[in-house]
């Protein structure tokens, strides 16, 4: 008898994934609607908390699972990967837009700015790390992960922490953007940049701290999601983008709430719903029709391009183009 | 064989990127589709040698020489302690590929230079099919999308081809490790760089007649304005789809020519990086929508690139551990400085584009006459 209803735990990681999928989408989408660019090293600038999370185990936290580590560890993230998305913007992707470059060559120099990121961290991880450990490059780092006791299930604490700080996260910025006067400029610049450069909004500061929070969410998620990769290491975020990138677009890639919806519902797609297929293709129709077994586990990328083809067929605009109350009329009028 | 710093390695990297370049001009610069799963495309033309081309010379094998493949199978049964039902099916295994590549199969193609010419002639075939196919698939989404969307959608779709399928399913090209290719001449490096050479200047005359023909010229109206284009009667939808499958098409032949030289390459090489981002940084160095500036692109790049992989290790040598491992690292991070200064300075390339060249009026009127 096969499981097909996953277990606590791995719901718990599923979410924890989905979580932090969303959280780099909500950053992704953020760039975009404030300054046109599709940031193809966003999976990068959040492997940087990766490498955050890596360098405090190497130089602090290295006797072992502690607690503390996942305060600094995702503040450090915060702070670190925000202002490298905010120097990026600043010394890279303005000058760019200033010159008049357009959508494709700004997505080349994503390109190249993710080729030169990838590279100056695997040789800090390659030439830093190993002081008091042996080198920390392309490890699973699984076992500094504190197990809690909850509700009958030993869960990981970063599989307990993402879904909370994506949460926590969410909140303040949505707060930030409603209450807030700079929150309310933001938005004034994300609907109509020239219009609120008339009524006396300083653009380029809404858009310098759009990169910072865009990097700083994904900052957060990586560091906390490198403790479930199987091997930490920069060059993971070769397959995070494609995720993220699809998080993005069921979201819509215009609306920053959407993308943290649809990075989470790529998120839960590949974890679960592979792992129900699996067992069921496993399970029950690979005996009963005689076919040689699959694991369908590993192909888990292969939900979240289907997920993106269905959704730019059905609704080109994304889930936030979609007309909600006109679709809720028509379900309720059946 | 080297020259100066230039090893053959270097010289049929240099070959399959011209044509890839060309082949991605023909989309990105003439046509406006930003095409980012370039690697895809390419990665067709090795599969079409590697995974296909090796069942399909071990079936020769098992037709024509019937004793040959038993003692093939005897003998991965005594050795590797396996029982394969077939060649074909040991050729496609990881672990028995190998010994029976370069033990039974390149000589018997050796032997049989008949074979071996209709074998590459199936392969270029298989390798142009394939990525008719692939462009075909892209092209539903390219008629479809804008060029973010597009972009996007085209960098996951080959992402998840070749990093996914490709790896995780053994029994398509060998998984992670990648099968051995078929080998088409006793020395196949030179035959590489010669059947490169070839290919390269076929598609670079293909390439600029394309360009000043009336078919280039419409591609051009509909990269500026796709709704004047279709209001003057081009048919938008028909020209990106034959743009999209000549260019795939061409693109699987750098596949192709790379995967002979190499013979073993893992899937896993056919990435982002390589693949796509290289090429289009040749393109945007030398110049978009101009053949002359996607070929000068590659090899002032590729000449650059091999001076710095040359020159870094030899300044670092002699200094600590630290600096020497920097300096491998430093070669792609200076690849990205470049493409960012060139974005910043020259963002039309070294060779911008030209307007077109048409027949002189004189000529016409002349030709009118006659």
């Amino acid at each position: 008898m096969v499981e097909i209803i996953p277990s606590g735990v791995f719901l718990m990681s599923a979410i924890a994934y989905a979580a932090a999928l969303g959280l780099l989408s909500m950053g992704l989408s953020l760039t975009y609607v404030t300054t046109r660019v599709a940031n193809f090293a966003h999976a990068t600038i959040g492997m940087l908390g990766a490498i955050v999370m890596l360098f405090l185990i190497d130089r602090v936290y290295y006797e072992g699972a502690s607690y503390q580590l996942f305060i600094v560890g995702p503040l450090l993230s915060f702070v670190v990967a925000g202002v490298f998305a905010m120097i990026m913007y600043l010394l890279v992707m303005k000058p760019l837009q200033d010159k008049g470059n357009d959508v494709i060559g700004l997505m080349i120099a994503t390109f190249a700015i993710d080729i030169i990121l990838l590279n100056i961290l695997s040789f800090l991880l390659n030439a830093m790390t190993g002081k008091h450990l042996p080198k920390l490059y392309g490890v699973n780092i699984g076992p500094w992960d504190p197990t809690i006791q909850c509700c009958g299930l030993e869960l990981k604490a970063s599989n307990f922490v993402l879904p909370i700080a994506a949460v926590l996260l969410t909140l303040i910025f949505h707060l930030f953007l409603t209450k807030t006067k700079f929150g309310v400029a933001m938005r004034a610049t994300i609907e109509n940049p020239n219009l609120a450069a008339v009524m006396g909004v300083n653009t380029n500061l809404v858009y310098t701290v759009s990169w910072f929070v865009s990097g700083a969410l994904a900052g957060v998620a990586g560091s906390l999601i490198a403790f479930s990769l199987k091997d930490t290491s920069p060059n993971s975020s070769a397959l995070i983008i494609v995720s993220v990138f699809a998080g993005s677009i069921v979201g819509g890639l215009t609306s920053i709430y959407w993308g943290l919806v649809g990075g989470f519902i790529v998120g839960l797609a590949e974890k679960l719903l592979t792992s129900i297929i699996n067992a069921l293709y496993n399970g029950y129709f690979a005996p009963a029709l005689g076919l040689p077994e699959i694991a369908i586990i590993n192909y888990e990328k292969v939900m979240s391009l289907g997920l993106v083809i269905i959704v730019l067929l059905f609704a080109p605009q994304g889930l936030a183009g979609v007309d909600w109350s006109k679709l809720k009329q028509k379900i309720l009028r059946r | 064989m080297e020259f100066l710093i230039f090893s053959d390695t270097w010289l049929i990297l240099l070959i399959a990127y011209i044509i890839t370049t060309i082949s991605l001009n023909l989309e990105a610069g003439y046509t406006g589709i930003p095409n980012f799963g370039k690697a895809v495309f390419v990665f067709m033309g090795a599969w079409a040698a590697q995974g296909i081309g090796i069942r399909l010379a071990a079936w020769i094998v098992e037709k024509q020489d019937p004793a040959l493949a038993q003692e093939a199978l005897e003998f991965l049964k005594n050795h590797l302690g396996q029982d394969y039902p077939s060649l074909v099916a040991a050729a496609a295994d990881t672990d028995a590929n190998r010994i029976v590549a370069n033990q039974y199969i390149y000589p018997f193609l050796q032997d049989h230079p008949m074979i071996v010419a209709m074998l590459f002639i199936a392969i270029v075939l298989i390798a142009v099919g394939l990525a008719a196919i692939m462009g075909l698939i892209a092209s539903y989404a390219a008629l479809r999308l804008r060029e973010e969307y597009l972009a996007i959608l085209l960098l996951s779709f080959s992402e998840l081809m070749v990093m996914v399928i490709f790896r995780q399913t053994e029994s398509l090209n060998g998984g992670p490790k990648g099968l051995w290719a078929v080998k088409f001449a006793a020395d196949n490096r030179v035959f590489a760089i010669i059947f490169g050479l070839v290919v390269v200047v076929l598609v670079y005359l293909y390439a600029e007649k394309l360009a000043h023909s009336p078919m280039g010229r419409a591609m051009r109206a509909v990269r500026d304005d796709e709704i004047a284009a279709g209001v003057y009667g081009r048919d938008v939808a028909g020209i990106r789809l034959k743009v999209i499958i000549v260019s795939s098409i061409i693109a699987s032949l750098a596949g192709l020519v790379y995967i002979e030289a190499n013979l073993a390459a893992q899937s896993l090489s056919f990435d982002r990086v390589y693949w796509t981002f290289f090429p289009w940084a040749f393109l945007i160095l030398g110049g978009m929508a101009n053949n002359k500036g996607a070929v000068l692109g590659v090899i002032v790049f590729m000449v650059l690139r091999r001076m710095i992989d040359y020159g870094l290790p030899q300044l670092a040598a002699g200094h600590s551990a630290l600096i020497q491992m920097a300096a491998a690292y430093l070669s792609n991070i200076l690849v990205g400085i470049i493409i960012l200064l060139v974005l910043y300075f020259r963002p039309q390339g070294i060779l911008p584009e030209k307007p077109s060249k048409t027949l002189d009026f004189g000529e016409i009127l002349k030709q009118e006459e006659a």
